[in-house]
């Protein structure tokens, strides 16, 4: 009768019975953590849309199709990852096949000194201790419901830990493959980030699919950036169209640190995208950029939460969406001012176009203020090209399909230019022209 | 009618002043000339009463009264007027309609009759004309999408307009093009008055090859290092501030007049 | 166990039971029950309802006010409706619950006998501040209560008017009076913009409002005047669920004025008035409204709830409905007047200044939902806090699917003064169609020091000076205000915003 109850208690009765499989399962604290876990995603179940926070995302569907938690092992040819490698950028990799490592595909080079690499089973296995400053001792945002199944399961995913002053010599590239194999399999990485004071390091996390089926990912990342500490995030979603894409990073900032995300989300039925960040510390600063591309029946949602907590801290967001087809894209950008964080910078923005009769757009930036000495701003938009711009580029002799293409990629190429890694934003450009293409009066991007 | 006597200020724990002389009689001009962090605006912004400094020690006479004791209104009813470097815009609020709530605020101090829209308006065109201000201006809000010529100019209409005892002219000549700049000075030379005296901060001796001044006076490190006439401004123009340095770092008398 | 937890709710009773201090609300409902019974049945001149809500409230208001039975009928739907809903969760207010049982639903309208016979015997605060207002001396004496018949000759007045707008073919006149002389009128129309179910406090007022006022403008009239300009006295006594119908035909124009710049008198904590506005083709209807209900003190104490439903239906092709409100009073405010743009290349605008001090609370914004061709409309919000007060923009702009080339644009400023005070901005964005263009832009920034230094550098005083900066920030509003109103309206801002600073 009640089908989100029924798979809400589904759930939680499979993540009992695999619980004494799990990593550290003997270790009781993380064993209480699991437990917690998995009440409180039986209390909260799947959000509805009369949550505010989930108004114009709906995860009915997600609710009526149950997905594995229990993979066994899927081998995987190491030439089915060679598409989702970037040959010009040197780096780390770790590769996760339903969100479990696959060591034989990843590949670690010698890290400096001070710099901890590895999977999450390993140390759970072994160093479960080092997971503290992330689980143990803080307080986790357990009533959301996803982050609370990711949680309960605690599995595997990556555990980078930067003593303070080092480098992540190259970058890190945090590959995930979901593959369903005859089932509907679920992936639910975690990782964990701590960057001491003064390290830095470069993060690509990407998603993927091999094959067309229905995969489930849940992906949870806490960061933490100590003093002075600076970290550039890259995200790339490309899961298959069938696919369902949760996601939830959440950032910690001490004072002078900064945190730049770019986020890139093409592929999924449904994909959302959460980033928590909290400015803890004078001079922290976060740049959120962001850029996501919906066509079919997709629907792409990115929710950023910025808090201000102390004073002297600078935001600034970014986020632009291109829809076609039936597509929605939804924006939901909070910054939150503390009555202490005087002196803040923030500013947001997010801007759309729509290139289809049926595509949506719902943007919803916010500014929840409660100190004066501040200087925020937000603005959003959502339309279309500028006809002045078609009608100058037709002016100079490009016919209208090619100005259309042209300008939609320019549109995009603005987020793609602001990336420090530009072998990535070069094939990220090529992955956006080629979805482009394929939209209706842009065949000439080809 | 002003005289600074061993002015020490700070902002924070930094002291910036460091015991400042200096005399000016009326009808005076002097031009204060110094390299970027010598306490010159610093200096104009205690005359005018902003807030976030501190006097440490010292004192400062306007025509005989305390003036540290005045609030900044207070000390503009009182005929002084500091012209901004960066004069601040204010959205919505008409230009002509904040001249004349100035302009009242100070008769009605006064214990003179307000001025009326008609007297006021006639006033006003004839000082913009005086400085070359473009009427148009008059009409839009405070300084909001002024160029910055036009905003330096609309500080030399107000100073026309209020007529005041003290100007201080607070780097009056910078992100000024030539033109822009002969414009200005034009408008201070024509409200020159043996009652008026002025203060010209200013890092350029550029300026003052338009408006002479009588004094100039050499700030570095918030102390009155230097001061002599018309010529020092040239000689510092020639071998720049660094000369100031290699010189003996002897305290200059204070500034002349008493 | 016997004491009541009131020390913490607000009380909204207007006429407590005498001598009666009720132990729990079971019993008091019970009393209330009684009391109704006897109440109604027997005693029809009581002109004064206890406390309670129920059918029978609702039968008896109907009654008294002799109205047809598509009207009770109405009524009795949106109350059986109400009771189907909850309150609303107040996302950033911090509100009591209100206890609705203790309300009195019905009052005739007051012989003014316990007013003061004369200005002489008013509070001369009060006075002081009309005169800061600006206000008419004509019209102070009507405002602080005095008894009118006891002032002025503005019934005459009135009926002048009343007679010119008669000959445009021009209703204008008390709901009431609607209800009995134009039943058609009102069956058609009322709660047409605004259904019974449409929210919580609308289904409330749809059940038990008592009266308000109706305009109705003929094909092609363009109505002479602003409308309640001269009537707003008569209008302030209307209580506290008010109801408002204006219906502009095709080709009419009329602006119409609600409120009153000056502090009124009122004993009623809750408001909760609904106003719904017609436009037919190619009309326009112009509405204004300065709201200074009592804010309560600089503690937080007392004050209205002011939980308005507003909404304007632009049904024809090129209708015109916009809105400008100047929101200083209530304790908390709740209101967004909305636009829904039904036909062609119809416009609405919401322009908007909300005060806060002290503690208010204002949650304010509107809805502009785009569902003709063509359809444009403009949001200018402006929000000042001060004190420790909480300062809420809420829009909605929707774009649906037939809403070809629709454009919106919206600017949201806040300016905060002080430490303590909050400015919250929460749009929503819904766009369904490709050439449809929204745009949003907000900012939020306090009063410069600079600004201030710089006035003040000019011989203004602070407090002149930020009145001034602070009527410049609200100055594109104040240009959609009538022009007598608006110079009371920049007055009341300064006024509201006194010792704010410094």
């Amino acid at each position: 009768m009640n089908t989100a109850a029924d798979m809400v208690d589904r759930y939680c009765r499979e993540l009992a019975s695999i619980a004494p499989t799990l990593p550290a399962a003997e270790v009781p604290w993380i064993q209480q953590i699991r437990n917690k876990a998995r009440d409180d995603f039986a209390r909260l179940g799947f959000p509805t849309r009369l949550q505010e926070a989930w108004h114009y995302t709906n995860v009915g569907a997600l609710q009526r199709r149950f997905f594995e938690l229990a993979n066994s092992g899927i081998s995987v040819d190491p030439n089915a990852i060679e598409p989702f490698l970037y040959p010009d950028i040197d780096s780390h990799r770790l590769v996760f096949i339903n969100g479990i490592h696959a060591p034989e595909l990843s590949e670690i080079g010698t890290l400096p000194d001070g710099v901890i690499l590895e999977n999450l089973a390993t140390t759970l296995a072994q160093t479960p201790e080092q997971l503290e400053p992330f689980i143990g001792g803080r307080k986790l945002p357990l009533e959301h419901a996803f982050n609370a199944l990711n949680t309960a399961l605690l599995r595997d995913g990556t555990c980078l830990h930067l003593a303070p002053n080092t480098q992540l010599d190259k970058p890190l590239h945090l590959l995930f493959l979901s593959a369903g194999e005859g089932q509907e399999s679920c992936s639910q990485p975690r990782n964990l980030i701590l960057a001491g004071a003064g390290s830095q390091a470069v993060v690509l996390e990407s998603y993927h699919s091999l094959g067309e089926a229905a995969c489930f990912t849940n992906s949870c990342s806490d960061i933490i950036l100590e003093a002075d500490a600076q970290l550039h995030h890259y995200k790339l979603q490309e899961e298959n169209r069938h696919s369902y894409h949760i996601a939830n990073l959440q950032v910690q900032q001490n004072s002078g640190s900064h945190f730049e995300s770019h986020l890139l989300s093409l592929g999924a039925a449904l994909a959302r995208h959460e980033l928590h960040v909290d400015l803890n510390g004078e001079g922290a600063h976060c740049t959120l950029n962001g850029l996501y591309l919906g066509n079919g029946r997709q629907h792409a949602d990115c929710h950023t939460q910025v808090r201000h907590i102390h004073p002297g801290t600078d935001s600034h967001q970014a986020y632009k969406g291109i829809l076609d087809g039936r597509a929605r894209g939804v924006f939901n950008g909070r910054v939150y001012v503390h009555p202490q964080a005087q002196q803040t910078n923030a500013e947001q923005s997010n801007h759309n176009l729509l290139l289809s009769a049926n595509a949506e757009a719902d943007t919803k930036p916010e500014l929840e203020i409660y100190a004066d000495d501040v200087r925020c701003s937000h603005g959003a938009t959502v339309g279309q090209l500028d006809e002045d711009m078609i009608f100058y580029l037709r002016s100079r002799g490009l016919p209208e399909d090619a100005a259309r293409g042209l300008l939609t990629l320019g549109f995009a190429r603005e987020l793609l230019d602001r990336m420090p890694l530009k072998p990535l934003s070069v094939q990220l450009e090529q992955k956006i022209t080629d979805i482009l293409s394929q939209s209706d009066g842009m065949k000439s991007l080809k | 009618m002003l005289k600074i006597n061993n002015l020490h200020v700070r902002v924070g724990e930094k002291t910036i002043l460091n015991g400042i002389d200096l005399a000016v009689k009326p009808g005076e001009v002097h031009a204060i000339m110094g390299p970027n962090g010598s306490g010159k605006s610093t200096l104009s912004h205690v005359l005018a009463g902003r807030e976030g400094y501190e006097v440490i020690e010292g004192e400062v006479l306007y025509q005989g009264n305390n003036l540290l004791d005045l609030s900044p209104e207070a000390r503009a009813h009182a005929g002084l007027f500091l012209g901004f470097q960066y004069p601040v815009e204010i959205p919505g609020v008409n230009n002509m309609y904040f001249l004349k709530a100035a302009i009242n605020a100070r008769r009605v101090v006064q214990g003179r009759n307000e001025l009326d829209a008609f007297d006021f308006i006639q006033m006003a065109k004839t000082k913009a004309k005086l400085v070359g201000l473009d009427e148009s201006l008059l009409q839009r809000s405070v300084n909001e999408g002024f160029s910055g010529g036009e905003k330096k100019r609309n500080e030399i209409f107000q100073m026309a307009v209020l007529e005041p005892i003290l100007a201080i002219l607070d780097e009056t000549d910078s992100g000024l093009d030539i033109d822009a700049l002969r414009i200005v000075a034009e408008g201070v030379n024509a409200l020159r008055d043996p009652e008026r005296s002025v203060i010209l901060v200013t890092h350029y001796q550029r300026l003052l090859d338009y408006i002479v001044p009588d004094y100039v006076h050499v700030l570095s490190e918030g102390r009155i290092v230097r001061s002599g006439g018309r010529e020092l401004a040239l000689t510092l123009e020639e071998k720049g501030y660094g000369w100031l340095k290699e010189k003996s770092p002897h305290i200059a008398p204070a500034g002349p007049g008493a | 166990m016997t004491e009541t937890n009131s020390s913490k709710s607000p009380s909204l009773a207007t006429a407590p039971i005498p001598g009666q201090a009720p132990s729990s609300t079971e019993e008091l409902n019970t009393h209330l029950r009684k009391d109704y019974e006897h109440g109604f049945t027997t005693d029809v001149e009581s002109d004064t309802l206890p406390p309670g809500l129920n059918e029978d409230v609702i039968r008896h208001i109907s009654r008294m006010k002799n109205e047809p039975d598509f009207l009770l009928e109405w009524r009795l739907d949106a109350y059986r409706h109400w009771l189907t809903q909850r309150a609303p969760n107040w996302a950033k207010l911090n509100i009591d619950p209100i206890d609705y049982q203790a309300i009195s639903y019905y009052s005739a309208p007051k012989t003014e006998k316990d007013g003061p016979k004369s200005l002489d015997e008013v509070d001369p605060k009060l006075l002081e501040t009309y005169e800061k207002l600006g206000i008419p001396l004509a019209e102070r004496a009507a405002l602080a209560g005095v008894a009118v018949d006891a002032v002025f000759d503005s019934v005459s007045v009135a009926t002048t008017f009343k007679d010119k707008l008669a000959k445009e073919g021009i209703i204008f006149c008390s709901f009431s009076e609607a209800v009995q002389k134009h039943p058609e009128l009102i069956k058609r129309y009322l709660g047409s913009v605004v259904p019974t179910t449409d929210n919580y406090f609308a289904s409330l007022n749809s059940a038990v409002f008592t009266d308000g006022s109706f305009v109705f403008i003929p094909k092609g009239v363009r109505c002479p005047m602003e409308l309640s300009t001269y009537f707003r006295i008569n209008a302030a006594n209307t209580g506290q669920f008010e109801r408002t119908l204006i219906i502009a035909e095709a080709g009419s124009y009329v602006s119409y004025l609600e409120g009153c710049t000056a502090p009124q008198r009122d004993e009623n904590q809750l408001h909760a008035a609904v106003v719904e506005l017609i436009a037919l083709e190619d009309s326009e209807i112009k509405y204004s409204t300065v709201q200074n209900w009592y804010p309560g003190d600089e503690n937080g104490v007392g004050g209205i709830y002011n939980f308005v439903t507003k909404r304007g239906d632009c049904r024809g092709d090129h209708s015109k409905i916009s809105w400008t409100q100047v929101e200083t009073g209530s304790a908390i405010t709740w209101k967004y007047p909305s636009c829904l743009l039904r036909g062609d290349n119809s416009i609405g605008e919401f322009h908007s200044i909300a005060v806060t001090n002290h503690h208010q609370q204002a949650d304010t914004g509107t809805k502009m939902i785009h569902l003709g061709k063509n359809t444009r409309s403009t949001i200018v919000s402006k929000g000042i806090s001060a004190g420790q007060a909480q300062n809420i923009y809420r829009g909605l702009v929707h774009m649906g699917k037939n809403a070809s080339a629709s454009r919106n644009h919206t600017r949201c400023d806040s300016l905060l003064m002080g430490d303590r005070c909050g400015a919250h901005t929460y749009p929503y964005m819904e766009v369904k169609n490709p050439s449809a263009r929204v745009e949003h832009e907000a900012t939020t920034s306090r009063i410069g020091e600079d600004q201030l230094f710089y006035c003040r550098q000019r011989g203004i005083s602070e407090e002149d000076a930020v009145s001034m900066i602070v009527n410049g920030f609200c100055k594109e509003v104040f240009r959609e205000l009538p022009m007598e109103f608006a110079v009371e309206a920049q007055n009341l801002l300064a006024l509201s915003l006194e010792g704010s600073i410094g």
